[in-house]
């Protein structure tokens, strides 16, 4: 049933040991995800359980899909010579449905946009990691070294954006800088410290904490990690209230106050 | 020799430091001058003075960009000179030492004359990468905000 090259890409990569027994493989093919009626059919057959969300039989949880209708069968690509609906597509359209070939990436899609996630703060993380492996069993470039040229191309830029995308949406300070860069916020080191003057109080106080832990003895260490992983994880909660608030300036500032936060802590756990 | 400069704390940084550092080690090429490793391995000044002393100026300043902290203070004469100036800086090699090289270069000049120190002076001297030309952006905020906060003692 497992194609070979499928097999060579279970056995071989990271995800082997949880995903070979998990999925519905054939689910998984180039052919199901392209071509809808096929995907309806084994829909009815996915093994998928229904608290899951299945990436190709329209089974998906509302909360992350705010698109009721997936057809994900209605895409053409402009090599086949067909009319090429883009306003309909979704930015995990990853296949022409007639010809079955990969299609380049939308660069302009946002990251919840790709894993078909509604745009706001808090993350389920299982739930993210769960679409970025089923989305990368997709166009991951091992399946796609028989067809060469642009295919393989093409999936190498999509797997690398999917890369970058989970490994942003992740991490709660990128996640918080990312979203703040869509909403118009210049993240780039040059425009940084323009933006947002720092508290001098907040400034003072990691000055502080920053000197403590280097005079600190080794049996502090892990009383002060902990009390700055509490700290971590009240801002991070404030970040998020902030955020899909839309109270877009003082988020700015508290994601500052993260990022010197998560330093302070990358020093402590070094001594640890 | 390469001497890729890849510090402590800079390593713990965010990616593109590490890139910066990587990418010069594959190019082959010096990532950080003389200057500027010298300033790093035997900084100049570091120390802390009594910040609630009349004569002296406390400035401490932060890059958002990269999670550093910098702090730079001031010991100044009843003619207005800076006598003494020491910093103490949580960050990178070349925010270490831009700080270092600030303190160096506004001990004994005149509160007006370390308010004239640009940026450039400290990221030429360096000869800083461009990707760390923020550094001594930093550095010469620090200079500026240590001597605010002398002059608004001197108020009260």
């Amino acid at each position: 049933m497992l194609s070979t090259v499928t097999r060579q890409f279970l056995s071989s990569s990271v995800f082997a040991p949880a995903l070979s027994n998990t999925f519905n493989t054939r689910l998984f093919s180039n052919v199901a995800s392209a071509n809808p009626s096929l995907a309806q059919e084994l829909g009815s057959e996915c093994k998928t359980p229904s608290s899951d969300t299945c990436m190709t039989c329209p089974q998906f949880s509302e909360e992350s899909y705010e698109i009721d209708d997936l057809s994900a069968g209605s895409i053409v690509c402009c090599s086949c010579g067909c009319p090429h609906s883009s306003n309909k597509r979704k930015p995990f359209d990853f296949f022409c449905v007639n010809c079955h070939n990969l299609m380049p990436p939308q660069k302009d899609a946002s990251f919840f946009q790709l894993f078909g996630l509604v745009d706001k703060f808090k993350m389920d993380l299982k739930s993210l990691e769960k679409r970025y492996r089923k989305l990368q069993m997709h166009v991951h470039p091992d399946k796609f070294h028989s067809n060469g040229g642009d295919q393989l191309e093409m999936a190498e830029e999509h797997s690398s954006i999917l890369n970058t995308a989970y490994w942003t949406l992740r991490d709660p300070e990128q996640r918080a800088f990312y979203m703040l860069s869509r909403r118009g916020f210049d993240i780039s080191e040059e425009h940084m410290s323009k933006q947002v003057p720092l508290d001098p109080m907040f400034l003072m106080e990691v000055m502080e904490t920053r000197e403590t832990i280097e005079e600190a003895p080794a049996e502090a260490i892990a009383g002060m990690l902990s009390d700055v992983d509490k700290d971590i994880a009240t801002r991070v909660e404030r970040l998020g209230e902030l955020l899909d608030n839309d109270q877009d300036k003082e988020a700015f500032e508290m994601a500052v106050q993260l990022r010197y936060m998560n330093q302070i802590r990358r020093e402590l756990y070094e001594r640890v | 020799m390469l001497p890729v400069l890849i510090s402590r704390t800079s390593m713990l940084t965010s990616m593109p430091n590490m890139v910066n550092g990587l990418t010069s080690a594959i190019l082959g090429s010096r990532s950080y001058s003389q200057d500027l490793l010298d300033h790093y391995e035997k900084p100049r000044n570091v120390g802390a003075m009594d910040k609630t002393a009349v004569d002296v100026g406390t400035g401490i300043v932060g890059a958002p960009a990269c999670g550093d902290v910098m702090k730079l203070q001031i010991k100044v004469d009843d003619e207005g000179r800076i006598t003494e100036a020491v910093f103490k800086t949580f960050g990178c090699g070349a925010a270490v030492a831009s700080s270092s090289y600030a303190t160096e270069l506004i001990k004994g000049k005149t509160m007006d004359e370390a308010a004239g120190i640009k940026n450039t002076d400290i990221s030429t001297h360096l000869s800083l990468p461009p990707v760390k030309l923020h550094c001594s952006m930093l550095a010469e905020d620090a200079i500026k905000a240590a001597l605010a906060d002398y002059k608004n003692k001197q108020k009260k």
